[in-house]
Order: C-alpha cells, then sequence, then structure tokens
C-alpha cells in the first residue's frame, strides 16, 4: 500500500476539483515562477504515504519533506507563528465522480522560543509541544508522520474501491493580517505540495 | 441594466457595502480577533466591489464619450459637469489621501523605538544571564548526580533515580541507553509515563562536548533546564549511557522569563510586521480612496446627468418643435428654474398647436368655402374672371374660358395683358379691361364699371356685356379686382329681332292697311269721276289718281321690303364653300351687257357653316351696292378677294368686296348699317342693314373701309365651321337653337 505520486490509479479527487485546477492554471499563467521545477524552490512535498490498518483503525504513515522559505523562517525568527496543515481526505471511488467519505486535517505550529532559541512544534490535536535547536530538525521531525489514526474500518464496505490523498500546505489565513496580503501574492509564502494519492485496500 | 448602471439604488447601496466591508477590513488589519479570520474575505469583496463599482464608472464614461462623439444633445455640457464635479472632489480627496498616508507611516513608525527594543533585548539577555548560572550549577549537580548513578546496579536504577531526583529537586530523571532506549525513570508527576528524550541536536552536541545544558519549554509545565550528561563508566566496553534531567525553574522566575519572552516576541513580532502594516495600512487607505474616487466620479456622473437631463429634453423638444411637431410636452422636473423653463416650453407648445390645429381648421374652412365658391362659379352661366393687384389672373370659372373661347386655367398667375399675347382675339376684351382698371386705379368713383364689348373670336361676333369692381378691402389691403362678363350676342339679336318684328307688324297694321282703301279711294275717283269731267279737269284728276296710286304701290312695295328685313326666317346652316357661291352669283352679273366687269381674287377656303340663300343675298346685296357705286365713274371696277385667316385659336374667312367708287361719305360711314341710311337716289336703305344682319346671324362681322384713292369696301368676316358636334356649338348655332 505504499505508493508513489505517479503511481496514480486513477485520479477521483482530480475529477472533483476540476475547478480548482482549471482556476490554479489561470493563476499560474500569470505568474512564470510558478512553472519552474519544483526542486529549485523551496515548499513542502509528500514523499511518501502509506495506509495501514490496525486493529480496526486505519492509520496514515507518511514522508514529507518541509522546505520552508527564507521569507518563512525570518517570519518565525521573528516571533510569527506559522500553521501547517496535513489535510488527508478519503474518497470511494464510483463511475462517474467519488465521493469524499472522510476529510481531516491536522494543524500544527511552529515557532521560535526567544529565551531558549529554540524551535518550537505544537501540534493542536493533540497539545504535544516539543522545542527543536534548528529549523531542519524540526523540519525532519514534522515530515516524519506515523499512525495518523484515520477512520475505522467498519466504516466502510468491503465490496467498495477506496483511494486516499495526502497533502501539506502552510495556513495563509492563520497568519497575522498585515501578513496575509503579501503571502497571497508572493510565492515564497505559497507553500503546499501536491496531492499525494495512493489507494485504499482493506 | 440601465437602471442598475444608473439608477442611484444599487450604487448607493454597494458604496455602503464597501465602507461596510471596508471598515471591517480596517478592524482585521488592526489584528482584531473578531475580523481578522475574514480579512481576506473582506479584501477580496472589496476588491470586487471596487471593479464592479469601477466599472459601472467606466460604462458611464464609455457611454458619455459616445453620446459626446455623437453630438448628442446635452453631452458636451454633461462632460464639462462631470470634469468639473470630478476634478473638485477628486483633489482634496487626493491631497488628504497623500498626507494621510505621510501621517500613517510616520505613525507607524512611531511605534517603534530603538531604546525600547535595545531595552528588550537587554532584558531577554538577562534572563538568559541569570538562568545561565543557574543551568552551571544544575550542570555541576547533574555530572555528580552522574557520577553517584553510574555505580548502581541496573535493578537498583529506579529507586536510586527517585531518591536522587527528590534529593536534587529535578522534575524529571532518566537513564536512556543506546538508541534512546529508556533504561530507567523518575518523574514527579506519577502519571507521566513516557520521559521527554533528546533530541538528535541535543545527543550531536552531547557527543561533541560531553553534556548538553539548555532551556527547554516542557508542555504546559513551564520552561525548564534541560541536563544531558554522560554516565562515567567503570568498565570501558559498557555501553554508553546518558542521564538527562529537566529542572524546573522556580515560579518567580519562570513567570518573569514568559513576561520576558512573550514581550520580547511580541515587539519583535510587531517590527516584524511593520512594513506588512504600513502596505496593509495603505492598502485600506487606497480602497477606502478609490471608493471615494470612484463613487465622487459615479456622482459627478449621476449629478450631472440628472441637471443635464431636462436641458436636453429642452434641446431635443425644441428641435422637434423646429421640425414642427408641437404634440412635444416634456416631463416636469421640480420647481426650480429648470422646472418653469420646462413649463414654460410645454405652454409654449400646447399654445403652438392650440394655434396649429386653429390654422388647420381655418384652412379646412377656407378650402370648404372655396371649393363651395368654385362649384357655385363653375356652374354660373356667367363668366367670372378675378384679377390681383398686379392684374395676374387668380381665378376664371368655366363659364368665363366658354365664353371667350380659350382655355384660360393655364394662364393663372400670368398678367392679364399675357392672355391676348396667345389669344389674339381677346384683345379688345384685355385692352377693355386693362383700360377700366388703370381708371379705377386712378379714379375711385370709376372703380365699378359696365361696358359691352365685341369679340370676333373662334366661334364668331360675341357681344359681352362686362362689368367689373374692386374686391373687398381685408385688413385694410386692397385684394384686387373681379370683373363679370356675359355673352349676350343672343339677347340683343333676340331683342333685335321682336323689335324689327313689331315695327313691320306695326307698320303693316298701320301703315299697309290704310293704303289699299286709299288706293281703292282714288281709283273709284278716277272711275266715276273722270269720264263727267272736262278734259282739263279730267287730265288734272288723271294725273292726281294716278300720281296717288303709284306712291301708294311705292308705299306697299316699301313696306314689303321692310318686311322682309324684319321677318327673320329660319335659318338652314350647311357646309358651304363661299368660293363656288360667289362664282354662281357672279354669273348672273356677267350676262348683263351693261354690267360692269367684276374681278375674283379667290384663295383657297375651308367650308363656313352657313345658311347658302342668306348668304347668296348678301353677295347680292354687296355686288349691286358696288356696281350702283360705280355709275359715274369712267373705268368702274368691281373685286370680290377671298381669304382664310387662320390665328392660334381662331379661324376665319375674310369676303371684302370692293368698288371704284367714291366712296362712304364720311357723315354716314358710322351708320351705313343702320336700316334708311342712304345716299343713293333709289333704294330703300335696307341693303347694307340686311348684310350686316346675315352676318351676324352668322357669327361673323362687317364693316366698311374707304380706300385713300378710290373705292370703298365692305368686309365680311365669318368663322370656320367646326366639325361635327362642334359646328353645333358655335354661338351661331347655338343662337339657332334659341
Amino acid at each position: 500500500m505504499h505508493c508513489s505520486p505517479s503511481a496514480d490509479l486513477r485520479p477521483p479527487p482530480a475529477r472533483t476539483y476540476k475547478w480548482l485546477v482549471a482556476c490554479s492554471l489561470a493563476l499560474m499563467a500569470f505568474e512564470p515562477a510558478v512553472c519552474a521545477p519544483v526542486s529549485a524552490e523551496p515548499g513542502f512535498t509528500v514523499r511518501s504515504a502509506e495506509v495501514r490498518l490496525e486493529s480496526g483503525v486505519y492509520f496514515l504513515d507518511a514522508k514529507i519533506v518541509f522546505e520552508f522559505s527564507a521569507e518563512a523562517v525570518e517570519a518565525m525568527d521573528n516571533g510569527v507563528t506559522l500553521t501547517v496543515l496535513i489535510d488527508v481526505e478519503v474518497f470511494r471511488q464510483r463511475t462517474l465522480w467519488d465521493k469524499k467519505i472522510l476529510s481531516r486535517q491536522s494543524r500544527i505550529n511552529v515557532g521560535v522560543h526567544a529565551l531558549s532559541k529554540k524551535y518550537v512544534m505544537k501540534k493542536l490535536d493533540t497539545g504535544e509541544i516539543h522545542t527543536y535547536g534548528s529549523v531542519e530538525e524540526m523540519a525532519a521531525v514534522l515530515g516524519n508522520i506515523e499512525r495518523l489514526p484515520l477512520f475505522e474500518a467498519a466504516g466502510i464496505d468491503t465490496e467498495d474501491k477506496y483511494a486516499a490523498r495526502v497533502r501539506a500546505r502552510l495556513d495563509i489565513e492563520a497568519l497575522p493580517s498585515p501578513l496575509r496580503p503579501l503571502a497571497y501574492v508572493s510565492q515564497a509564502w505559497r507553500l503546499t505540495s501536491d496531492w499525494y494519492e495512493l489507494p485504499l485496500v482493506r | 441594466m440601465k437602471k442598475i448602471t444608473t439608477g442611484i439604488g444599487p450604487i448607493l447601496a454597494l458604496v455602503a457595502l464597501l465602507l461596510v466591508s471596508l471598515k471591517l477590513m480596517s478592524d482585521a488589519t488592526e489584528n482584531s480577533t473578531r475580523f481578522g479570520e475574514l480579512y481576506s474575505l473582506l479584501l477580496l469583496i472589496n476588491a470586487l466591489g471596487l471593479v464592479t463599482l469601477g466599472g459601472l464608472v467606466g460604462w458611464n464614461l464609455i457611454r458619455l464619450i459616445a453620446q459626446f462623439r455623437a453630438r448628442r444633445a446635452g453631452a458636451s455640457l454633461t462632460v464639462r459637469m462631470v470634469a468639473m464635479f470630478v476634478i473638485l472632489s477628486v483633489t482634496p480627496v487626493l491631497v488628504v489621501y497623500y498626507f494621510s498616508l505621510q501621517f500613517l507611516h510616520r505613525g507607524i513608525d512611531s511605534w517603534f523605538d530603538v531604546r525600547v527594543e535595545r531595552a528588550l533585548d537587554d532584558a531577554l539577555e538577562l534572563s538568559r544571564t541569570a538562568l545561565e548560572s543557574r543551568m552551571r550549577e544544575l550542570l555541576k549537580q547533574s555530572q555528580l548526580m552522574a557520577t553517584d548513578i553510574s555505580a548502581v546496579d541496573a535493578e537498583k536504577l529506579p529507586g536510586a533515580l527517585e531518591d536522587t531526583r527528590r534529593l536534587s529537586g529535578a522534575a524529571e530523571l532518566s537513564v536512556i541507553g543506546p538508541k534512546g532506549r529508556i533504561i530507567a525513570s523518575s518523574n514527579i508527576d506519577p502519571t507521566a509515563i513516557v520521559p521527554a528524550s533528546p533530541s538528535d541536536s541535543i545527543m550531536v552536541q552531547l557527543r561533541q562536548s560531553g553534556n548538553y545544558i539548555g532551556l527547554d519549554p516542557i508542555g504546559d509545565t513551564g520552561l525548564h533546564v534541560r541536563v544531558v550528561v554522560t554516565l562515567p563508566e567503570e568498565v570501558p566496553t559498557q555501553e554508553l549511557r546518558i542521564l538527562q534531567a529537566l529542572f524546573p525553574i522556580t515560579e518567580r522566575m519562570s513567570t518573569l522569563a514568559d513576561s520576558v519572552q512573550s514581550t520580547y516576541a511580541k515587539y519583535r513580532e510587531l517590527a516584524y510586521l511593520r512594513n506588512p502594516l504600513k502596505i496593509s495600512f495603505t492598502l485600506t487607505l487606497s480602497l477606502v480612496l478609490l471608493l471615494s474616487l470612484l463613487a465622487a466620479v459615479w456622482a459627478a456622473f449621476f449629478s450631472a446627468r440628472r441637471m443635464v437631463a431636462p436641458l436636453r429634453d429642452l434641446v431635443q423638444g425644441t428641435r422637434a418643435v423646429a421640425e414642427g411637431d408641437y404634440e412635444t410636452q416634456l416631463p416636469r422636473s421640480g420647481k426650480n428654474e429648470v422646472g418653469f423653463l420646462v413649463e414654460s416650453f410645454n405652454q409654449m407648445t400646447r399654445r403652438l398647436r392650440d394655434a396649429r390645429d386653429e390654422t388647420r381648421l381655418s384652412q379646412i374652412q377656407l378650402e370648404e368655402q372655396r371649393a363651395y365658391l368654385e362649384a357655385v362659379l363653375s356652374q354660373l352661366s356667367t363668366g367670372v374672371i378675378t384679377l390681383d393687384l398686379e392684374r395676374r389672373f387668380v381665378t376664371i370659372n368655366h363659364a368665363a374660358q366658354q365664353i371667350l373661347g380659350a382655355n384660360l386655367q393655364s394662364h393663372l398667375g400670368d398678367e392679364l395683358e399675357s392672355v391676348a399675347e396667345s389669344h389674339l382675339h381677346l384683345q379688345p376684351f384685355t385692352d377693355s379691361i386693362a383700360i377700366r382698371l388703370q381708371d379705377a386705379a386712378s379714379d375711385e368713383n370709376l372703380s365699378e364699371w359696365r361696358e359691352q364689348l365685341i369679340l370676333f373670336g373662334a366661334s364668331g361676333r360675341q357681344v359681352l356685356m362686362c362689368s367689373g369692381a374692386p374686391l373687398p378691402v381685408v385688413d385694410g389691403r386692397d385684394r384686387g379686382y373681379v370683373v363679370v362678363f356675359d355673352d349676350i350676342t343672343t339677347l340683343i339679336e333676340a331683342q333685335r329681332s321682336a323689335a324689327w318684328s313689331e315695327v313691320a307688324r306695326r307698320l303693316a297694321h298701320e301703315i299697309r292697311n290704310p293704303l289699299t282703301p286709299i288706293q281703292l279711294s282714288a281709283e273709284r275717283l278716277r272711275h266715276k269721276y273722270l269720264p263727267k269731267m272736262n278734259k282739263r279737269d279730267a287730265q288734272g284728276l288723271d294725273r292726281l289718281t294716278r300720281t296717288i296710286v303709284q306712291q301708294v304701290e311705292a308705299m306697299k312695295e316699301m313696306v314689303r321690303t321692310f318686311s322682309d328685313y324684319a321677318r327673320t326666317p329660319r335659318m338652314v346652316p350647311e357646309p358651304l364653300n363661299i368660293n363656288e357661291l360667289i362664282s354662281d352669283v357672279i354669273e348672273l352679273y356677267r350676262g348683263d351687257d351693261a354690267a360692269q366687269p367684276v374681278e375674283l381674287q379667290l384663295s383657297e377656303l375651308p367650308p363656313v357653316h352657313a345658311d347658302p340663300d342668306r348668304l347668296r343675298q348678301i353677295l347680292h346685296n354687296l355686288i349691286k351696292n358696288a356696281i350702283e357705286a360705280n355709275e359715274d365713274v369712267a373705268a368702274p371696277s368691281v373685286t370680290i378677294e377671298t381669304r382664310c385667316v387662320r390665328e392660334t385659336s381662331r379661324s376665319y374667312i375674310e369676303v371684302r368686296v370692293r368698288d371704284s367708287g367714291p366712296g362712304f361719305r364720311s357723315d354716314i360711314v358710322d351708320k351705313v348699317f343702320e336700316p334708311y341710311v342712304t345716299t343713293k337716289a333709289k333704294g330703300n336703305g335696307l341693303g347694307l342693314a340686311i348684310v350686316k344682319r346675315i352676318v351676324e346671324e352668322h357669327g361673323g362681322v362687317v364693316w366698311t373701309e374707304n380706300h385713300d384713292r378710290r373705292g370703298a369696301s365692305v368686309v365680311i368676316q365669318l368663322p370656320v365651321a367646326a366639325r361635327g358636334a362642334e359646328m353645333d356649338d358655335t354661338p351661331a348655332a347655338k343662337r339657332e337653337a334659341v
């Protein structure tokens, strides 16, 4: 059940969000920088994802690379708390269009503790707080998602086929208001990974 | 669409919505928790609203430019008013905008002070320094604890850790083996199961320097000092173990440190957000400016349109009136000066419309009266002609054309004299009227006149009774003249015929009847007394009675001749060639030895419509007259000349009988055609009178001419016969019918 982004069996969510893709393409037409290779720019990338069934519950394991832009790091260093979102969606595959049966979002605040000069990561779902000496160290921990519970296996029909997708992004709406207009128009703040899609087999 | 783009309601609602949205956005910019989450949405709403408002203004602008280029009424004035309004409203707003931006940026900059920033840095550094001394003590203490613990057996390690933790005041003590394996742990919180394991960076630093010490905010328990040291091992081959100790900061120090930390972080964040904050405020202010500008421009369009609308209506209404549309009524536009103007315009168009309607009604009535008058005039047997002051024909009725024998409708508007140029036979008519009109113009007493005229036209001789009078004066202006005439030829002939018949009857009754008894009495006297009388008396009686009888016979002959003259036998007209008739008559005179030579000069003639017997009588009378006139002449000659004269509107035949005698005496030349006017010893004086009468019965004219050297001529003109029914329409035929 471990699958790469290119190993997409079928793209049900993309079909649902065709209008979103069209809008994105239109926006990209006005900003050539978006079309540049992803690897040359900071950003978030879902390297791998896996859905495991343990004790009747589906868990998500994922490896996500968080490369914060210099502007984002500077904001953190200056006391601005950033919010990182991990979006997980599960679809039941149908003939015409797929039906979303689960949409889960994990919110994680990252910032700097000035007195201790530590990077602080706080998982808002669990309230866990962890400190790290560097952004890279925090990003490495942040990108290592293990045993994120999704839903109980009893809630799905064994006859149907299911698919899931994962992405990580920076929540611009969680930024301080003065930063938002800039964040919306600046590529440095547009930190959103592509959807990583994977089948869900019982 | 027009209601939306030009109506005030939707625009006011949009502006109000944008104002509210801008206020919320401004609050959100100031980090208001209430609207902070809606900041982006508000920004989007405002942008879309402004785009919409801008679109409306642009639409109005495009429309105005199109109207201006099309030179629509009021467009130029609207452009000027909009430009004036925009300049008046935009200029102060731009000034306020500029200074507001200046104050805003300076205001935000004034929030930050280098001294405050340095003080906060110092406070943070001071906190760190204060904590570092404590941290150094805790490091030494941890190293001592590590030494003590390293000697404890594995089974007794948890208990030893618990004791050590209590003695040291640490919140947590953990012994951790390779790969982060927890060997033993003691926590002040008995519910805590998993100790906070050191991160990779701590382990790296531990390997490099042998220990680690640092401040860590641990969960909700606040700031802690994390100390990580390696446990000294007695046996070198034994696996590496580390001791991690978490020491809580004293509550007082923790509170102070948190305060410093949060204040410092807040200040740094604020300082970091200084430029974005400026941009946000500038953005908000710019949106407000744009809203004000667009609203002002739109208001300028709206106001200008409202103000210009009645003027535009007035212009359009005036154009409509100029084009003859008097039905235009403009909508009322308030009780101001423009409204008064509009009301006056409406009043004017109403009056114009009423005046036009009245004029139309008058015209209709006039046309009706004119048609009525024309109908009456066309049915009149009397000719009616009206002339204006310049003697141009205004109206000519049908009877006038029929009497004058010319189509004069084409001469309406022409001058009187011009008619005679194309209709020569009307020359006496037009000359007579012209003279009368001149007299009327010079003498008011002669303005009304009456005259009898004789024309010789296509239908022959006509006697017209004309009367003229000036038309009634209207509004102090003369309008012209009216000429009324009747063809009284038939009437005169009838009167004359009746008169001569009466004379003949009276003559027969009063003279002829007594003549017979006189004659019989004279004859009885002769028979009775002549035998009884002596010779001398008998001769006297015979002479006297013979004289009586002869004179009575002469008187009887005179009465008979007069009766012949007065008698009007019925004419039997037929197409007749005059030349042939003349030749026949001349033959009678050529057989006589004593006859004078008669010369004929006959031209080709069209037939005339005449009674051959009556014309033969005319020719006899004229030839006889000419021969008698030549009695005392040495070389007598009689010439008969015929010719046909063709003019535009008439054709006639002229017969001229010329003698070589002494001519007519001047004292009787005007009366030669009257009965009993003669210069001859013999003759009853009725020859030329009969000629004149017969000629007139045939619609002709006759006159005499004395020649310069010798001789005189009697000239007869007879109309050429028309064809078919038209012949019967001649005045002569009509007179016969009468």
